[in-house]
């Protein structure tokens, strides 16, 4: 992978490499000048193995969850660059029709050219050093039949090139490996893809019947070819190639290409970069001339190296919340370690030993882990990877095969990111345990806060109001969310800590201050809005408000531990043969609030993340599967124009295929891609969409609804109304509101800037549709197509007023509804095989939505699955927690025994008390999860069937959760009740 | 202050005894493994305690004397020998059993106190009466009479870490008494105070066994404690040691 949220990876990893350098030697200096101090301290790695084993886990996953993220990053880029590299071959660029010199990707090979295009990119590159072949193309979609197979393709890309120059693009691959003589080539035979020999399950001999102007042709296979460019393959598209005479001859299309490919000078993966220069040799001569020049493969690449980017940002964001709980346990676990060494440092200090020293023997100790964690972490996240990548061939694979890779640049990155974040913490950790009161340090009693510590709480406490307030200013000043949600949280903690300095109480203070970081985060979006105005804000605002909901919620949790202890109580006293070992599960954690904080923090922002994605997932997956996602209709028929049926309904009967369970029947017709561009009015580049004509019955029968409505239009009838009658009108879809994914790439996508999703009503958008003479023609958008209507996409205007705009339409779709919607798929199959001469593909509406959601879906899932690594970071500190309680407490459960407590009270006990902290946890993170994903989901403008809660998958994901917290703890907890009184009560 | 006592007796059994002892240890061993080594705590040892008495059980640093305590009151197993409780073999009590006659009928009265560091003083008091399946609000009373008697009942909101060293042994003599136990086992109870609160423990310890009728036992090396007991059992290499006498007891004194 090259990049991530915009730097160089290898800057990344020199700047990394530098900073963990610094540590290093950091360390090696101790071990140097205090070898004494730095043995203390790695001596205690070796002491406890269990327990060690535990911290190396949960330091590890900060490391692991940054090496699967990239390695995600590196399998997407190699996988897809390779399948650029592998499909183009030497095909660098692409002349097309096109209303630009430079023409986008997307919309080539939609339209034919003229021949003599051939001739003047030839001219104009002659004598070109930077351009080494030039290629005719001509692309003809057609059904195929493989008779003796038994067979039907229906939609086949049948492409023609010229033998006589495929030597310059490296010639026609075979798929055993060797070269296809294409010009050797008979009449009658064609040569079939890889793609399409499976598909068809077609050999060399077997005749293949392919239907033109509804005229059966027979073919025979002379060879298969692998799949690429030159062999006809578009994206995911089944081909078959032969010599472009031949085609142009067989399809009546003398004198029409649709493209000329040209092959820079170099090899396959070096030649993009001439693309400039090739450019700027045809712009001159392609000028005014309605053709353009596509950089298909530097597109292609960039594409590539963009999705791999956008996916390893993804999951790397969406990994925040695992290395946020890894920082925590962190932080726990030499808390903890610093407590049990709390008498212990005391004493060192008592006798002279400096806090620096205390700092470097924690820093030894941390470092020995972080070291070996590091290296575990890097090498389960390689397998990590492997099995995220496996996940997406099964989900992707059919459009991309997923090949897992991990550059070794990602992996010293991830290596060197988590030891810098784990040392990072294990400094700040040390810094702050090493801050102890000797004399209470030496008596074990409670430490006492100095005056100058007071003084600190003030500064710091200014430094937050002033800076919080600076940056939600900042934050304001530029519409953006993040500074002003940060800062805005960051005030109330500067406010606490001045209240604090002056002798306010502690806990109406903190607990005022968690809700008020709750209420901000939790404001409906329409009333964050009404209050701050709008702000741009992105995916880094899901982590923002996770971290800082969480601390909300586990101050409030902490700061009242009392109030829920006693609740907690007094329900363990409805079971009184067990109120002993409720009494002592909820005293420990209401007596360490630190670190049942921290604990139930790690849980919250865990259980948080996985809450929102399967929340979101499941209310968008209902939201598109709803009933009216079909917009009425049950079966979809496409036809390409190759094969034109003048009428459906009869051509269906007349070949036995019985239309009585048809309740309506309504036709959609869409020009090319390329003949689809459109425009708002007054502006000048042209964007992407797809129009579609819209005949009277489709308009009649479509159950249409709209979620915006153009001034005049008070009802949906109206607008269907409208359509029906009103030349020149049209409706869109909601994917064109500024913010949604729109149709086409990027800033490639027509978008109706300047409406806001918030409007209900909004004034008529006027659109300018591309005629292919060069002319313009105008339309007036009046609704908004509601979202919940995932079946429609694009622009919709009535078929008459299209037909004055485009001549030719590139292909036809007939919807059925019908009276038994559950025969959905059957009739489509029927519809198929009746009319596969036609290459008519025949599809069940809801089906498709379906397996459009499941990918989706299946998708998110992966991701969960991933997020769902942080719950290891939980799990392994509440063992860690757990085995040292066990330790820490061993004379106390002597007394417990020996005042009475049954082994299984003991146990009891310790279960409770996880139970408890666990379950804060995933209670806050659950409620925290719902709320946030409840107000994104309903300040979404497609949100209008209401928000519902996936159980299912969240009780799954709870129980799952507290059910391995509480194995985790059972096996400490077996262990101290097993110990036995009297040797419980000499331990020290 | 210490009241004027005359001198305890020393002798492993109580003398003239007519009714069945309380505590009745017969040949009692207690080994331990350590690594490959065994050490013999207890080689044999007979000793018995009448009720309501009050018996200081004394010797040198790694004699046995906790060991003894341990054993005697069900904390740890014997490897040989008898023991009977009440008239209750031991031995022949399942764990569960036998914590829950701790629980009842057992006080303890530890060195370093051993109270519960996250519970306040009445919490820790009340906890063997949770632990006997006592209502909650009816241990709590007891527990705060137990405080009374202690004369802490004005502490009983406050945890350990918050009360002196004196008064955190007032919480555990407390915490011994609240279930009203046949038997107190008190292990070192003034090791960790000083002279003036450990004669005020001592006195009230004292005024409890005379008042209450408890039986204690007190593991103590302080002669000073050892004076105020009944009777004085002197234990040496894991064994009874007869041959002490009350010359040795006044010497040690001294």
């Amino acid at each position: 992978m090259h990049e991530i949220f915009g730097l160089p990876m290898s800057t990344i990893m020199v700047v990394l490499l530098a900073v963990l350098t610094l540590f290093l030697f950091a360390v090696a200096l101790i071990a140097w000048r205090r070898p004494v101090l730095f043995k203390l301290g790695v001596r205690n790695i070796p002491r406890r193995r269990a327990q060690s084993t535990l911290i190396v886990v949960g330091l590890m996953l900060s490391t692991l969850i940054i090496s699967a993220a990239l390695g995600v990053g590196d399998t997407l880029e190699y996988s897809a660059t390779s399948d650029v590299y592998r499909q183009l071959g030497h095909v660098d660029e692409l002349v097309v029709k096109s209303r630009t010199v430079d023409a986008g990707v997307q919309s080539a090979l939609t339209e034919t050219i003229d021949a003599d295009t051939l001739g003047l990119v030839e001219s104009a590159v002659a004598g070109d050093d930077s351009v080494d072949g030039v290629m005719p193309l001509l692309d003809v979609r057609v059904p195929v039949i493989n008779e003796t197979a038994g067979q039907v393709e229906p939609s086949v890309i049948l492409t023609g090139i010229d033998p006589a120059r495929l030597d310059a693009f490296g010639g026609l691959k075979a798929a055993n490996g060797g070269t296809v003589d294409l010009g050797a080539v008979g009449d009658g035979q064609v040569v079939i893809s890889e793609k399409a020999a499976e598909a068809l399950d077609a050999k060399v001999g077997d005749a293949l019947t392919i239907y033109h102007a509804n005229t059966p042709v027979t073919l025979t296979v002379a060879d298969i070819a692998a799949n690429s460019t030159l062999a006809g393959q578009r994206e995911t598209a089944i081909s078959m190639v032969m010599p472009l005479d031949r085609l142009q001859a067989l399809t009546e299309q003398e004198g029409t290409l649709t493209a000329v490919a040209i092959s820079n000078a170099g090899g396959v993966r070096d030649s993009a970069a001439a693309d400039d220069a090739v450019v700027a040799k045809l712009a001159p001569v392609l000028e005014g001339k309605q053709l353009g020049v596509a950089k298909v493969k530097e597109t292609a690449v960039d594409n590539s190296q963009q999705l791999a980017s956008v996916f390893s940002s993804l999951f790397l964001v969406l990994g925040l919340f695992s290395v946020a709980a890894g920082v925590l346990l962190i932080v726990l676990i030499f808390t903890m370690l610093a407590a049990e060494r709390r008498s212990e440092m005391g004493m060192a200090r008592a006798v002279g030993t400096h806090r620096r020293q205390l700092i470097q023997q924690f820093i030894a100790e941390g470092s020995g882990y972080a070291i070996l964690s590091g290296f575990v972490g890097a090498g389960l996240g390689v397998l990590a990877t492997f099995g995220i990548a496996a996940g997406m061939q099964a989900l992707l694979g059919e459009f991309l095969p997923i090949e897992p890779h991990v550059t070794p640049r990602s992996l010293v990155v991830a290596y060197s990111l988590g030891m810098v974040i784990t040392f990072l913490a294990v400094v700040g950790s040390s810094w702050k345990v090493s801050r102890l009161n000797v004399v209470a340090a030496v008596r074990d009693i409670p430490d006492v806060q100095s005056p100058a510590r007071k003084k600190s709480g003030l500064v710091w406490g200014v430094l937050f109001l002033l800076g919080g307030a600076l940056l939600a200013l900042q934050g304001l000043a530029g519409d953006q969310a993040f500074p002003f949600y940060a800062g805005m949280s960051l005030v109330p903690f500067g406010i606490a800590r001045i209240l604090r300095f002056f002798g306010v109480p502690g806990r109406p203070v903190y607990s005022v201050v968690g809700m008020a970081v709750l209420i901000l985060w939790m404001l409906p979006q329409n009333v964050a809005e009404k209050l701050f105005g709008t702000l741009d804000g992105d995916m880094e605002m899901f982590f923002l408000s996770g971290i800082f909901m969480v601390i909300g919620a586990t101050i409030v949790i902490v700061q009242n531990t009392g109030l829920l202890l006693a609740g907690v109580s007094r329900f363990g006293s409805l079971f009184r043969s067990q109120l002993p070992a409720v009494r002592t599960a909820v005293a420990y954690p209401g007596a360490s609030t630190g670190r049942t904080g921290m604990t139930i923090a790690m849980f919250s922002l865990i259980i948080f993340s996985l809450v929102m994605i399967a929340t979101m997932n499941h209310n968008y997956v209902n939201l598109f599967l709803g009933d009216e996602a079909n917009a009425g209709w049950d079966v979809r028929a496409d036809a390409q124009s190759a094969n034109p049926i003048a009428d459906f309904e009869g051509t269906l009967a007349q070949k036995g295929v019985a239309t009585d369970g048809f309740t309506a029947v309504g036709t959609v017709t869409s020009p090319s891609l390329f003949a689809s561009e459109a425009r708002l009015a007054d502006t000048d580049a042209w964007k992407q969409t797809v129009v579609h004509g819209m005949d009277a019955a489709f308009i009649d029968n479509a159950e249409l609804a709209f979620q915006q409505r153009a001034e005049g239009y008070a009802t949906d009838e109206d607008i269907v109304r409208a359509l029906a009658s009103q030349p020149n009108v049209a409706v869109i879809d909601a994917s064109a509101l500024p913010g949604g994914s729109g149709i086409g790439m990027g800033d490639d996508a027509l978008k109706l800037d300047g409406l806001t999703s918030a409007d209900e009503t909004f004034a008529p958008v006027t659109v300018e549709l591309a005629a292919p003479d060069g002319g313009t023609a105008t339309v007036t958008v009046i609704g908004i197509i509601d979202s919940k209507i995932g079946s429609l996409t694009g622009l919709y205007a009535a078929q008459s007023t299209l037909d004055a705009v485009y001549p030719k339409m590139a292909s036809t779709s007939w919807y059925v509804a019908l009276a038994d919607p559950a025969q959905a798929d059957t009739v489509a199959k029927e519809i198929e095989s009746a009319l596969m001469h036609n290459g008519v593909q025949g599809a069940s509406i809801r089906d498709e939505l379906k397996d459009a959601q499941q990918q989706e879906a299946g998708f998110l899932y992966l991701i969960e699955g991933f997020m769902g690594l942080g719950l290891f970071v939980g799990v392994a500190a509440v063992g860690v927690i757990a085995f040292r309680s066990v330790v820490e407490r061993r004379q106390q459960i002597g007394v417990l025994r020996a005042l009475g407590y049954q082994r299984g009270m003991v146990s009891l006990s310790f279960l409770i008390e996880t139970a408890f902290v666990v379950g804060m946890g995933v209670l806050s993170g659950t409620t925290l999860g719902l709320v946030l994903s409840r107000n994104l989901f309903m300040a979404d403008d497609a949100a209008s069937t209401g928000f519902t809660v996936p159980w299912m998958i969240i009780g799954t994901i709870l129980v799952a959760t507290i059910a391995v917290a509480l194995l985790m703890t059972w096996m400490p907890s077996r262990q101290a009740a097993r110990i036995a009184p009297a040797e419980a009560l000499r331990y020290e | 202050m210490l009241s004027l006592r005359k001198r305890p007796e020393i002798q492993p059994m109580p003398a003239g005894m007519t009714e069945q002892p309380i505590i009745h240890a017969q040949q009692v061993v207690k080994t331990y493994q350590t690594g490959s080594s065994q050490m013999t705590a207890l080689k044999g040892v007979d000793f018995a305690v009448a009720r309501g008495e009050m018996v200081a059980v004394m010797g040198p640093s790694g004699s046995g004397k906790t060991t003894l305590l341990n054993v005697l009151s069900g904390l740890d197993e014997v490897s040989a020998g008898t023991i009977w409780l009440e008239g209750q073999d031991l031995a022949k009590m399942k764990d569960r059993k036998r914590t829950d006659y701790r629980a009842r009928r057992m006080g303890f009265i530890f060195q370093v106190y051993n109270l519960l560091p996250v519970l306040s003083a009445v919490e820790n008091v009340e906890l063997p009466l949770l632990v006997s399946g006592i209502k909650p609000s009816l241990a709590r009373a007891k527990a705060m009479v137990a405080l009374e008697t202690v004369g802490l009942a004005t502490w009983a909101k406050h945890r350990p870490a918050e009360l002196s060293g004196g008064q955190r042994q007032r919480v555990t003599i407390a915490r011994s008494l609240v279930n009203d136990p046949a038997i107190v086992w008190a292990d070192e109870p003034t090791g960790a105070l000083d002279s003036k609160t450990a004669a005020e423990i001592m006195s009230l310890m004292r005024e409890l066994n005379e008042t209450k009728g408890l039986t204690l036992v007190i593991v103590t090396h302080d002669p000073v404690v050892g004076a105020q007991a009944d009777r004085i059992v002197y234990v040496r290499d894991g064994q009874i040691d007869t041959a002490r006498t009350a010359a040795d007891d006044a010497l040690a004194a001294d």
